[in-house]
């Protein structure tokens, strides 16, 4: 039975060295956690100290699922995180493929396609704001040279035209990310594989679909982890260019969570925010897992 | 299927690295032609520019006839095989096969056909659903192969197929390479750095050396009678021994001085190699392939050339002994040339054994010591 030992022992020893890691883990993420969630099921609003501090139960959570601005912001993130990463796919696909054909990442290049990526997110946002700003905004200059009307210009006093700036803002910043991964997907497929395509009589649009996509599929995954989960956090952009507004139409779900613990000290209901939050970036991060063990699957069986 | 004319190709890449001088081949129609040279002497860069992945600096290509220098690719009609083989990782075996057809758009229906009388063809049919990294190294080299007959393309092009393969595979492949071209008869032409390979496949061999065409000519006659020293030493296995040397004296006492030794050659010897009259008295490069020393039997007593040996070091591989020893070298002012004489195994030979060897002075090759050129 020497044999059935061996692979036991290897296998405590493993745990064995895994443990800080875990035990940080442990610290750092686990015991937070914990204490949202019991939080959750508590009544605590520091602003008015005198109602009933303590355990509620579920009440916290019907309160959020009956909350029409809730769902609200969950539409409102859902169809933030679609619009800009499936913009941030198509424009970083696009801008990958057409730098690993023209071979110009050099250090220049690299360094001004990796900029925006590099600016922290308020930074980011307020560079926009004054791009927006009614009365020096180069934006609002360039409808008015159009002639679109006054009410028009002021871009983050309407709904539709706030999420265009703060999605514009959000793909400004995260194309280049997107570029830099699908990038290294390129380069990893061999030249030779587009040469014997070639001889086999594929165009360049056919190389591009047959050869190129299919297997840059892993790099999209992973870029696509990133950015979703990311994007689904979204708070920054929010909070420096409407600040939610105009009403509530910009409010995220991490907004509002802000918003309820910050803002009105209601630490019980935010925090059955978070673990709503949370459970939904979970799921997200499944998902992708589950696809991407697919293709690590299918990978091994080929 | 055509035949591809070669003319006058340069190609200089674009960092200044000369690949190909002067490079003129014609391959005839259905002809299997072996391109062989030692590695990076430009004999991947002589098939990129025929398949048109590579752009010549000058010369032309055509292919049946037609010019296809500013054809790309996709619109040339040939079959290359890469030596990495660059199957397509992510599909079945069928899909690889059907590839090109696809690509032409031929329909489904034929597509089937074509690929399962390859599969048939290659004994790939229990593979078809397969993806590459399935298989093992020599199936994929056959999904490679099988890639390029299914579309009966007007020529193969085969970059070093078969040098990923174990020995006893690569010899296998060999012969039925060789059968499946018999059959198809296409135009092949096939590059290695191999001479065995060369000689064993080639209707005709091309010497490639330094960008540089050496010599063109079926397999005997480069093994027989390389045009310069270049071939004769990259030719054969164990190589062509190689020594300065000099001929002196008349009729009965021609001479042949070598490695510190003289051996008598016949009367009429420079009537039969008239190259070599203009280099009496003069130091010229003799060569000599291990093959060609014969033991000292009691016919061969009475033969012309013998030499004396000392051995320093006897391989032996069975049906063969390599005897290694060196000749010193005064006319060519350097130590001693290494030689190697293959023995038959029933002449007695020990590391540090003195022997005699038998040379027939026909066999002996000369070549010019400042080009290089056979005599
Ligand atoms: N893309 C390139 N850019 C610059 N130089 C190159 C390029 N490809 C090949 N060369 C050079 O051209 C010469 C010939 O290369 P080539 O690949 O044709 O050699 P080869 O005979 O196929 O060698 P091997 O047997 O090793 O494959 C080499 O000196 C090589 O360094
Ligand atoms: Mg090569």
């Amino acid at each position: 039975m020497k044999s059935g030992q061996l692979p036991f022992r290897e296998a405590r020893w493993g745990y064995l060295l895994a443990a800080p890691a875990l035990l940080v883990i442990a610290l750092v993420a686990l015991y937070p956690l914990g204490c949202t969630l019991w939080l959750s099921f508590q009544q605590k609003i520091i602003k008015l100290p005198w109602l009933h501090t303590g355990w509620v139960g579920l009440a916290n959570y019907r309160e959020l699922f009956t909350d029409t601005r809730f769902w609200q912001a969950l539409a409102h993130t859902v169809m933030f995180t679609v619009v800009s990463v499936g913009l941030e796919l198509v424009l970083g696909l696009l801008a990958a493929l057409a730098i690993h054909r023209a071979r110009i990442l050099t250090g220049l290049t690299r360094a001004a396609v990796l900029l925006p990526w590099a600016i922290p997110t308020v930074v980011a946002a307020v560079m926009w704001l004054f791009l927006v700003n009614p009365a020096f905004g180069l934006i609002p200059m360039g409808l008015r040279f159009l002639g679109l009307p006054e009410t028009c210009q002021v871009l983050l006093a309407h709904p539709a035209s706030a999420w265009a700036v703060i999605i514009a803002t959000d793909v400004w910043k995260n194309t280049p990310f997107m570029t830099l991964m699908l990038l290294a997907g390129l380069q990893v497929i061999p030249v030779d594989l587009y040469e014997a395509a070639a001889l086999d009589g594929a165009s360049r649009w056919q190389a591009c679909r047959r050869i190129t996509l299919p297997l840059l599929v892993p790099a999209i995954l992973v870029a696509l982890i990133f950015r979703t989960a990311q994007a689904f956090m979204v708070f920054g952009h929010i909070y420096a260019l409407t600040g939610g507004g105009p009403g509530t139409a910009t409010e995220t779900l991490a907004f509002l969570n802000y918003q309820a613990i910050l803002n009105d000290m209601r630490f019980g209901y935010g925090s059955a925010l978070s673990v709503v939050i949370f459970l939904g970036s979970l799921a997200f991060a499944l998902f992708y897992l589950s696809a991407m063990g697919l293709q690590v699957k299918g990978e091994e069986r080929s | 299927m055509a035949g591809i004319v070669i003319s006058g190709l340069h190609k200089t890449y674009p960092n200044g690295a000369a690949a190909l001088q002067d490079f003129h081949l014609a391959v005839a129609d259905g002809e299997f032609l072996v391109l062989v040279g030692p590695s990076g002497c430009g004999k991947s860069t002589v098939l990129r520019c025929v398949a048109g992945l590579e752009r010549p600096t000058l010369g032309t290509i055509s292919v049946g006839g037609r010019v296809v220098n500013d054809l790309p690719p996709q619109e040339r009609d040939l079959a290359m095989v890469f030596q990495t083989y660059a199957l397509y990782p992510h599909m079945t075996v069928f899909d690889n096969l059907a590839f090109g057809l696809k690509m032409r758009r031929r329909p489904q229906e034929e597509i089937g056909k074509a690929v399962a009388a390859v599969a048939e063809k290659l004994g790939l049919k229990a593979h078809l659903h397969k993806k590459p990294r399935e298989l093992s190294g020599g199936e994929r080299q056959r999904v490679a192969l099988g890639r390029a007959i299914v579309r009966q393309p007007q020529a193969f092009l085969m970059d070093e197929p078969l040098s990923n393969l174990d020995a006893a595979l690569r010899v296998k492949m060999r012969t039925e390479l060789l059968k499946l071209q018999r059959e198809l008869k296409t135009t092949v032409l096939y590059v290695t750095h191999d001479q065995t390979e060369a000689l064993t496949m080639g209707d005709r061999v091309a010497v490639l050396h330094s960008g540089r065409l050496q010599q063109v000519a079926p397999p005997r006659e480069i093994y027989d009678h390389p045009a310069n020293r270049l071939v004769a030493g990259f030719i054969g296995s164990p190589a062509m021994n190689f020594i300065t040397a000099r001929i002196t004296g008349k009729g009965d006492g021609l001479v042949l001085h070598l490695g510190g030794q003289t051996l008598p050659l016949p009367g009429d010897y420079l009537e039969r190699r008239p190259g070599l009259k203009n280099y009496q008295q003069k130091n010229l490069i003799a060569g000599l392939r291990p093959e060609h020393f014969l033991p000292l039997t009691g016919a061969r007593r009475g033969m012309l050339g013998r030499l004396k040996i000392r051995v320093e070091v006897l391989e032996t591989l069975g049906p063969v002994n390599y005897a290694h020893f060196s000749l010193p070298d005064p006319l060519a002012g350097r130590e001693a040339a290494a030689w190697v004489a293959a023995l038959d195994p029933t002449v007695p030979a020990a590391p540090g054994q003195d022997l005699e060897v038998a040379i027939e002075p026909r066999h002996i090759h000369f070549f010019d010591p400042e080009t290089g050129k056979a005599l």
